[in-house]
């Protein structure tokens, strides 16, 4: 699944220092292609569009300028229901319903009116490492780490094409972070999904990534393969973003 | 029937009951104390006025001015809850005033047709006052179940999102947020109904055994009347929030994020 971005702008109104609007651009005028069914890490320090990029793919939010297709196709010509079946999308926080784990599991395919075999369901657990967990257990008796690896099964139950992952680990310890990432690397092989991933963690993206794109103030700085991006930056910027030298 | 008449003087002795907020405003720095004089004083002439247009409905007996006094009340009902809102919402007027309207007259129309049996459907004596009490509740109601509506949306963004990521629409995303909302505004009449007549009396009852109907005929009265609060404040809040949730959504069913 790739999309494409043609001259793609945000702008968001924000109240200024003397109490009136101001338009603040928060993608500028976006052109890029994104990677087929690799993983893809959208990097950039705080503050530099990422989120609001990934919500533009999910149509939570659409774009002020420009247009974005997914396969050829132009997003917004989509029912935002079925492209949203399509592209699912786990947050920065886990956003669990209230419930137990398998109402959460269910809530994707009920809306299709859709039941999913206990055997998928186990298939699932067992995809995000949780296989361990009973299934009619309350959500908010899990630790932040399982809740969040269930929001990631709970979006893999959709049978998506492609997964969007906003900053994933960033409520998770290190030893979480890991597992998680792991498991992500593990879904993108065994189910051939596109995943594009959002985080402003070198170390992450570096771990991760197939191809990489770097946003930095609401612009695409550079992308292209992993590899390349962190053993042979082409722009000053990126150089020292890797470094950690780039004051926002 | 029996009972004390009372003047104007008895109600300017009244005032001392006022005096008592004031000071303690003034004296705690509560900064109400002008609220609590403005409010004295509209409470004063609006009852007044009330008071004469009341006479004058009741001695001219015409459906048509009783109408237009229960439209004026409705529409005053949903200008004052929707000044109670935090937010600007476009076409909130509208969607409550319909809904607590909706609310009064599905309650009091067949309380007057099939209960009370009136000779007129529109006896002033009976519908304005029954219809006033529907009003006020009903535009609490609804004035409630905006506000929790909102602040809901507002504390549970995310969740509401994470549903409409997965392919929700706007109302299966908001089910969870629309009954609570719903619950909340609810609520006050439901205690109500459990504490009347132990804790509390109410002010319908308490005026008819003041003006000298025996209590057993104010109790059938006000029993009555729980019911249908219940059955119009039910109604005012599932309206107005069925006919205002998709104001919260894009037409691209995206959640609105400025008004959050």
């Amino acid at each position: 699944m790739i999309f494409s971005l043609n001259h793609v702008s945000k702008f968001k109104c924000c109240r200024n220092a003397n109490g009136g609007e101001e338009k603040r651009t928060i993608l500028r005028d976006l052109c890029y292609d994104s990677c087929g069914d690799g993983i893809q890490v959208i990097l950039g320090p705080s503050g530099s569009g990422k989120t609001t990029l990934l919500r533009l793919l999910n149509r939570l939010e659409s774009p002020d300028e420009g247009r974005i297709f997914m396969n050829g196709q132009d997003i917004s010509t989509i029912v935002p229901r079925e492209l949203r079946q399509k592209v699912s999308m786990v947050f920065q926080v886990p956003a669990l319903f209230r419930g137990t784990v398998k109402d959460n599991l269910l809530f994707g395919p009920r809306l299709l009116k859709r039941d999913l075999p206990d055997s998928v369901i186990a298939s699932l657990m067992q995809s995000v490492g949780l296989e361990s967990i009973e299934t009619a257990r309350d959500v908010q008796s899990l630790s932040v780490g399982q809740q969040q690896r269930i929001a990631l099964a709970r979006a893999l139950a959709n049978d998506p094409d492609v997964l969007l992952l906003d900053e994933p680990t960033s409520a998770l310890d290190p030893s979480s972070s890991k597992n998680l990432l792991n498991m992500v690397k593990k879904i993108n092989k065994e189910l051939h999904l596109s995943i594009i991933i959002v985080t402003h963690i070198l170390q992450h993206a570096e771990y991760i990534a197939d191809t990489v794109c770097l946003l930095v103030n609401g612009m695409i700085i550079e992308h292209g393969p992993a590899d390349s991006f962190f053993k042979y930056p082409q722009t000053d910027t990126g150089r020292r973003f890797i470094s950690g030298e780039l004051e926002i | 029937m029996n009972y004390i008449s009372l003047d104007y003087t008895d109600v300017a002795i009244a005032l001392i009951f006022i005096m008592i907020p004031v000071a303690i405003s003034l004296q705690s720095r509560l900064g109400i104390a002008r609220d609590i004089l403005i409010g004295t004083f509209r409470t004063f002439t609006q009852l007044l006025m009330i008071g004469y247009v009341l006479k004058f409905i009741f001695n001219v007996r015409k459906w048509y001015f009783v109408l237009f006094l229960i439209i004026v009340m409705t529409l005053i009902a949903g200008y004052n809850a929707v000044k109670r809102q935090n937010v600007k919402i476009s076409g909130l007027f509208p969607i409550i005033t319909v809904s607590i309207f909706t609310g009064a007259v599905i309650t009091v129309l067949p309380l007057m047709l099939i209960i009370l049996r009136a000779p007129l459907w529109y006896e002033p004596q009976y519908l304005v006052p029954l219809c006033g009490m529907m009003l006020g509740n009903a535009m609490n109601a609804a004035a409630l179940s905006v506000d929790r509506l909102v602040s809901e949306a507002r504390s549970r963004r995310t969740e509401v999102e994470a549903a409409l990521a997965l392919g929700a629409s706007p109302f299966q995303s908001i089910i969870p947020l629309l009954r609570e909302a719903a619950r909340a505004a609810m609520m006050p009449t439901i205690n109500a109904m459990m504490v009347v007549g132990i804790v509390q009396l109410p002010g319908m009852m308490t005026g008819q055994i003041i003006g000298g109907v025996a209590p057993e005929q104010s109790v059938r009265y006000q029993i009555i009347i729980m019911y249908m609060l219940a059955a119009s404040v039910t109604v005012s809040c599932m309206m107005t929030l069925f006919l205002l949730y998709r104001r919260l959504y894009t037409p691209e069913e995206q959640l609105q994020i400025d008004w959050l």
